[in-house]
């Protein structure tokens, strides 16, 4: 579905991607994780065309490096951010709608069905029933995440990248959150990328697991395998004592 | 059955409205009755009956033309800057385009003036268009630079294209009147003009109100609230700002043009820092993205200036300490104001109770 080719990224001299490849299967649920600097976020923003780099990026077939942002998302590649940043003069409800509008607005190829029929089932599926008429810049950081994350949704995806998506939630919220995206998978089908460092949710959801260190793939497969290969921990836990 | 029939082929054509039917916190539907709506359709008939009062004063008559001129160019303005975060500064570039466009046309081509209104509409349209196509691919400051720069290269410009019939320093003067059936719109009978001014203005509010109130305007509301965010769901940066850049322009050459006969005259006197002035003062009294809170900020400024003539050189000083008044006391402005008086009211009247809940929490 997704293909990556010697995809490198430099912001100066610092090689912020450096020469990855990988490929993700249609309805796989992919982890990527590393420690803070390891370019995690740059390989979102170079497959959603945020960023430029080079190497070949292709998305069912079709070269997508060098489009810009909103073509990725209309050919069905949703994203969120590390730190959401909704639409703050909006209600919640707007904050969807231009997901719902501008998302499939202009996709080519046959329009693909979401598995929700109106905002109304999304909203519900994603549990902000009764805030719909909140304006985003009262909530709190859970429903932003949720705010953004169903605005990515509205734009009926098939292929979504989560940055953090767990990051600075409560262990009861991240617990939630972690079941939503596991419905997304199993009940609508969705691929997924989570960039996340809590590594017992990567094990526990993912089908593979990449480790970036310095912009590179220090490791790449079955989630248990890598967290327990030695580089890997020590990659981790040299962090944490940095 | 055909009921049925007919839900099923809604839901599916309704896919970019409200998918399945509105829901609570949705954009209220244009011309729904709240303030935006009340202030622009109160403001028109004030304005439709005002003459009936002052229609007398041929002084009192100017004025408010002008400021409904001003009025329509504040509110094309801030449709960039306070909606779609697109900092231009070559507006008045737009404004003086338009009525170069439609003077030249009239004086020179003998077209005849009524025409030149959409020949400075599409000036001032085309022209903002082309500045747009380098810019707007850059970063905002690049969008600033660049209408700076046209901005200030256009007076020079206008003054050595004496060939082209620009009229040098001295510009273009006199510039033929409108004519109806017959009838020529003369300086001693405002009311022809007043109507005409009124109905431009209108066309200046009811475009900026939908462009404010519809799909394509959530779009730049969206970029300027969260670019990358925006982008990620799919609204192209470029398209929307190019288009509404169009569409400024196309308000502000307009008004350019009708402005041009009005005075019968325009020189590159119109491209002074004084001019740019008086509408940044205008947008930030009014509220910056506030509609329709620029134009009122219009006509309180050209009445103000009025007002303070006796003060001649000084007039600029004060209307400066006005702005650091303004940004440091209501850096909304006035519909900012009206907001928080609003939200004073509504708070006081949800919590009668406020006394005792001091008394509870001491
Ligand atoms: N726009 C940018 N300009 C310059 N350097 C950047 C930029 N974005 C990221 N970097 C650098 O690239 C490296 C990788 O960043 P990032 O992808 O955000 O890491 P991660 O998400 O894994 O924490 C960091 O060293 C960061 O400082
Ligand atoms: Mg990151």
């Amino acid at each position: 579905m997704l293909r990556l080719e010697h995809v490198t990224k430099h912001f100066g001299e610092l090689a912020a991607v450096n020469d990855l490849s990988f490929e993700l299967e249609e309805g796989e649920v992919f982890g990527i994780a590393g420690p803070n600097g390891a370019g995690k976020t740059t390989v979102f923003n170079l497959i959603s065309g945020f960023l430029h780099g080079s190497g070949r990026i292709y998305f069912d077939g079709r070269r997508i490096d060098g489009l810009q942002p909103h073509q990725i998302t209309h050919l069905g590649v949703a994203r969120t951010f590390q730190i959401p940043q909704p639409f703050n003069s909006m209600t919640v409800v707007q904050n969807l709608r231009i997901g719902e509008y501008y998302g499939v607005a202009g996709r080519s190829g046959p329009k693909k069905d979401a598995p929700w029929n109106d905002l109304a089932e999304l909203i519900s599926f994603v549990g902000l029933e009764g805030k719909e008429a909140r304006p985003v810049s009262t909530l709190k950081l859970y429903d932003k995440k949720l705010t953004v994350l169903a605005s990515a949704l509205a734009t009926k995806p098939r292929l979504i990248m989560l940055d953090e998506a767990l990051g600075g939630l409560s262990a009861v919220e991240a617990e939630q959150s972690l079941e939503l995206l596991q419905r997304l998978n199993r009940e609508w089908g969705l691929t997924i990328i989570m960039i996340e460092h809590l590594m017992s949710a990567l094990t526990r959801s993912c089908d593979r697991l990449l480790i970036l260190n310095n912009g590179e793939a220090l490791r790449i497969g079955e989630p248990r395998t890598v967290v327990e290969d030695p580089v890997v921990i020590e990659c981790l836990v040299g962090v944490k004592h940095a | 059955m055909s009921i049925v029939a007919d839900q099923g082929t809604t839901s599916r054509a309704d896919a970019g409205k409200p998918g399945g039917g509105r829901l609570p916190g949705d954009r209220p539907k244009a011309l729904s009755l709240n303030r935006q709506t009340g202030m622009t359709i109160g403001l028109v008939v004030i304005l439709a009956l005002l003459p009936l009062v002052v229609g007398d004063s041929n002084y009192t008559m100017r004025l408010l033309v002008v400021s409904m001129i001003w009025g329509g160019v504040s509110l094309a303005w801030d449709l960039l800057l306070g909606y779609a975060g697109v900092f231009n500064l070559g507006q008045v570039g737009f404004f003086a385009l338009g009525a170069y466009a439609s003077a030249m046309l009239s004086e020179n081509a003998g077209l005849n003036p009524w025409w030149g209104l959409l020949a400075g509409a599409a000036a001032g349209a085309v022209v903002a268009v082309l500045l747009g196509i380098p810019s707007l691919r850059l970063a905002g400051i690049y969008v600033a630079l660049l209408t700076l720069a046209f901005y200030e290269v256009l007076s020079p410009l206008l003054t050595v294209g004496e060939a082209i019939g620009t009229g040098g320093k001295r510009g273009i003067s006199p510039i033929t009147p409108y004519t109806i059936g017959g009838y020529t719109f003369t300086g001693s009978n405002q009311i022809p003009w007043y109507y005409v001014a009124l109905g431009l203005f209108v066309v200046c509010l009811i475009v900026c109100y939908f462009a404010i109130n519809s799909r394509f305007g959530a779009s730049f509301i969206a970029l300027h609230d969260s670019e990358s965010f925006a982008q990620s769901l799919g609204i192209s940066r470029y398209k929307v700002s190019l288009m509404i850049v169009g569409v400024s322009g196309l308000l502000t050459g307009l008004m350019g043009a009708f402005y041009a006969h009005y005075t019968a005259v325009v020189s590159p006197r119109v491209l002074g820092l004084e001019v740019f002035i008086y509408l940044v003062i205008m947008v930030l009294l009014g509220g910056v993205g506030k509609f329709p809170g620029p134009a009122i900020g219009a006509f309180i400024v050209i009445f103000l200036s009025d007002w303070l003539r006796e003060f001649e050189n000084y007039r600029m000083l004060i209307f400066g300490a006005l702005v650091v008044v303004i940004v440091m006391v209501a850096p909304r402005g006035i519909m900012g104001a009206v907001d928080s008086a609003q939200q004073f009211v509504r708070r006081r009247r949800a919590s009668p109770a406020t006394p005792t809940d001091v008394g509870r929490s001491s």
